[in-house]
């Protein structure tokens, strides 16, 4: 059986996390979310999401630490960065294996178009299972 | 007036003194061995007359004035006018024998005409070899009295020739001359015949009148009906029509019944409502009277002395009565003395007056100062008020500068805590919309996503709220205020901060705390300045000892206190020190404004804020605010 192709949303926000899983979900997407980044690490023992949305402020372990912790780890996860805060001089290239960098709140059009650029990166572990 | 009571009372001291000294002399030895020489006065009249008063006491004060020896004044009042008699003369010349018996004159004064020849028929039956000087006996009797040359004495002259023209000068246009008199004795008559030889060749030129012996009434009813321009000489009235005898209330009663001025030439009356007349004196009587019996205590013999002393008269007129009948004085004889001038206040208590004023125009003064001094301490209040008000606006600008400046720090954290109800919100209501377009959902998920939509709304909100209160402007809004809530809401606007700083937090907040009485924003901003400062002094601590300790109490002087505690490198004595003076800082950037402006607030509140290194490093800043005896009580 193939595995299941999920979207991980990590974000330490309840009411964010729910909302974009409830949002995501409403388009046909499985999603699985976690609050925090050590939570998620944990989760890759069981399986591995075709793409990560990441939220960049969080306690204990930031968004930017996980993706490079990822990175470190030699897994490759395309993601989507979402932080509450814009700052210039940020750029989508610091974060690695990001493939792009969303404000929030985030606009549901960018964030489908975001995910559908995720899911066809060469590294998703959907990448062949996309079917919608 | 108290001011003038030593200087009285120095003056009645004086006197005794003088007194006690006085009796001691007369008392020594030197003096007791001659015994005084003795004067007896006889007064023709009664003791009441003025006349007889003011000779005695003009005679009696001459005497003091020239002797150096102490001279007995004796004085007996024979009344021969209203006594009058063969009878009654034997009755007073026995008396007196027996007086003279007992202490012997050395000179025997008669006075006025009654005294004079009473004197001169009687002096052979009890005063044989006593010297006699006589005084105030007219000029016009003096030939049928027939005063033997031993008798030296001052006659007195009764110028009605000189007291007409004074009347003419005032009253240049007077047709009718009235002439009163009284005349029902023999000095009576004698006094007629005095005025009217005087007056003789000046009659014809007026339409004269002579109103003689009426009733009392009938007297006063003639003159109050004469003409304003008449001119009423009056004699000296003993008797009336009635044969009562008449004092010298006559001419009061007289001169102010009269329609027309009234003058008279005897001294008697002058003062009593005449407007005056050529006048002899009393005074001058008495005095020229002392002249001659000193004269002959000093040996001299009554014979060498002057018959007949005359005295020069004077014109003399009342004030009172030139002011009643509308006389100019410069229509008097030049020379003519005005008596009874009315004193006006100013001559008449002179020293008081410029007493009082001085007292006034001091205290004027000193009411002015006061009143100046007053003012100036008004403007300078007025001043420091303006100034205060200033510093007030000018520390409220400042402190609202400082929070627009700490919230310019803490936006990132802000547009971080309301981005994230937004993007919930945000996610929520699109994710809605697409379960709506699919139809696949129930009711009840909608439901949930827009119970969520409400519950992030409110987050949001609450985040402007806290934007609104720290950038309120202005203050000294005076509230109750729960430490707690306001740590607490401020630990949340810092959320952000502490997240991303890699703080840890701990809080011990005691519960029940009392309120305290305050402005939450100025407060809030001290809380917010300590707990940043907290977090900066930890900015080069190791992540894991990154703690700061909050914790609230009361204590037991009646504050409440919150304290704030850093684990970081802790402060130099020189820092602590300087701590709280402007300007001054250890971060790189900063104004150092923050602390010195932290202790402003928290003094304004009267309240105490005090840093201090922590034992085991760190410092722990501690804000202390009053409970106020009201708010205790309400807890």
């Amino acid at each position: 059986m193939a595995p299941i192709v999920y979207v991980a949303i990590v974000d330490d926000d309840d009411a964010v996390r729910r909302a974009l899983a409830r949002l995501l979900r409403a388009h046909s997407f499985h999603v699985r979310t976690y609050q925090s980044g050590r939570e998620f690490l944990a989760s890759l023992n069981i399986g591995v999401p075709a793409c990560l949305i990441v939220d960049l402020q969080m306690d204990d372990m930031t968004g930017l630490e996980l993706l490079h912790h990822l990175a470190g780890a030699g897994r490759r996860i395309p993601a989507i960065v979402v932080t509450a805060r814009d700052e210039p001089g940020m750029d989508l290239y610091q974060f690695p294996g990001a493939v792009a960098l969303l404000i929030k709140p985030v606009m549901r059009d960018l964030l489908l178009q975001a995910i559908k650029a995720a899911l066809s990166a060469p590294d998703s572990a959907g990448a062949q299972a996309v079917c919608w | 007036m108290k001011l003038f009571k030593p200087i009285c009372g120095w003056g009645k001291l004086r006197c005794v003194f003088l007194l006690a000294f006085g009796l001691a002399s007369a008392v020594s030895p030197a003096c007791a061995a001659e015994s005084p020489r003795r004067i007896f006065l006889l007064e023709g009249l009664t003791a009441t007359e003025e006349s007889v008063q003011r000779t005695a006491q003009a005679f009696k004060q001459r005497l003091n004035e020239r002797s150096p020896n102490e001279i007995d004044v004796y004085s007996e009042f024979l009344d021969l006018q209203r006594f009058s008699g063969p009878e009654n003369e034997n009755r007073l010349s026995r008396f007196l024998g027996a007086k003279f018996a007992q202490v012997k004159p050395d000179v025997v004064v008669p006075i006025s005409l009654a005294a004079v020849d009473f004197m001169v028929r009687h002096r052979g039956d009890f005063a044989h070899d006593i010297p006699i000087v006589y005084c105030c006996t007219p000029t016009s009797v003096m030939d049928t009295l027939d005063i033997p040359p031993d008798i030296p004495g001052v006659v007195m002259e009764f110028d009605w020739a000189g007291t007409l023209s004074l009347a003419e000068r005032l009253q240049p246009n007077a047709k009718r001359l009235v002439i009163i008199s009284g005349a029902a004795s023999d000095i009576g008559r004698r006094r007629d015949q005095e005025l009217l030889g005087a007056l003789q060749p000046l009659l014809q030129k007026y339409d004269t009148k002579f109103l003689t012996a009426l009733p009392y009434d009938e007297l006063l009813k003639q003159v109050s009906q004469l003409p304003r321009d008449s001119i009423v000489l009056m004699t000296r009235v003993f008797e009336d029509g009635s044969g009562r005898a008449r004092g010298p209330e006559v001419a009061e009663d007289v001169s102010k019944a009269s329609a027309a001025p009234v003058y008279s030439a005897s001294p008697t009356y002058m003062g009593l409502g005449v407007v005056g007349g050529h006048l002899d004196s009393f005074r001058s009587q008495g005095a020229k009277a002392a002249d001659l019996a000193l004269d002959i205590l000093s040996g001299k013999a009554p014979s060498t002395l002057p018959h007949q002393t005359r005295l020069p008269l004077q014109y003399r007129v009342d004030a009172r009565q030139l002011k009643r009948w509308g006389f100019a004085e410069a229509s008097l004889p030049p020379g003519t003395s005005v008596d009874f001038q009315q004193p006006t206040l100013w001559g008449q208590y002179h020293d008081t007056i410029v007493l009082v004023l001085l007292a006034f125009a001091a205290m004027a003064g000193i009411i002015t100062l006061l009143l100046i001094e007053i003012r100036k301490r008004q403007e300078a209040e007025e001043r420091r008020k303006a100034a205060e008000a200033e510093a007030d606006l000018r520390r409220n600008e400042l402190t609202h500068m400082m929070r627009v400046a700490a919230l310019g720090e803490l936006s990132g954290g802000i547009a971080h805590e309301l981005s994230q109800p937004l993007a919930a919100i945000l996610a929520n209501a699109q994710a809605a919309q697409a379960m709506l377009a699919g139809n696949s959902h129930g009711k009840e998920e909608i439901a949930e996503i827009l119970e969520e939509i409400v519950q992030e709304d409110n987050r949001a909100g609450k985040v402007i709220q806290g934007l609104r209160q720290l950038l309120r402007k202005g203050g000294n809004r005076s509230a109750l205020i729960r430490l707690n809530d306001l740590t607490n809401s401020t630990l949340g606007l810092l959320n952000y901060e502490i997240v991303t700083r890699k703080m840890k937090v701990e809080t011990e907040l005691k519960t029940d705390l009392p309120p305290i009485a305050g402005d939450s924003v100025q407060l809030q901003q001290v809380l917010l300045n300590l707990m940043m400062n907290a977090m900066e002094a930890m900015a080069s601590t190791p992540a894991s000892k990154r703690t700061i300790n909050i914790a609230t109490r009361t204590t037991e002087d009646g504050y409440v206190e919150v304290s704030i505690r850093d684990h970081g490198p802790g402060m130099s004595p020189d820092e602590l020190n300087r701590l709280f003076e402007p300007f001054f800082t250890t971060k790189e950037r900063g104004l150092g404004l923050g602390l010195s402006i932290c202790a402003t607030i928290v003094r304004s509140h009267r309240g105490r804020l005090n840093l201090s290194n922590a034992r085991g490093g760190g410092v722990t800043a501690i804000v202390s605010m009053p409970l106020s005896v009201q708010l205790a009580a309400v807890s």
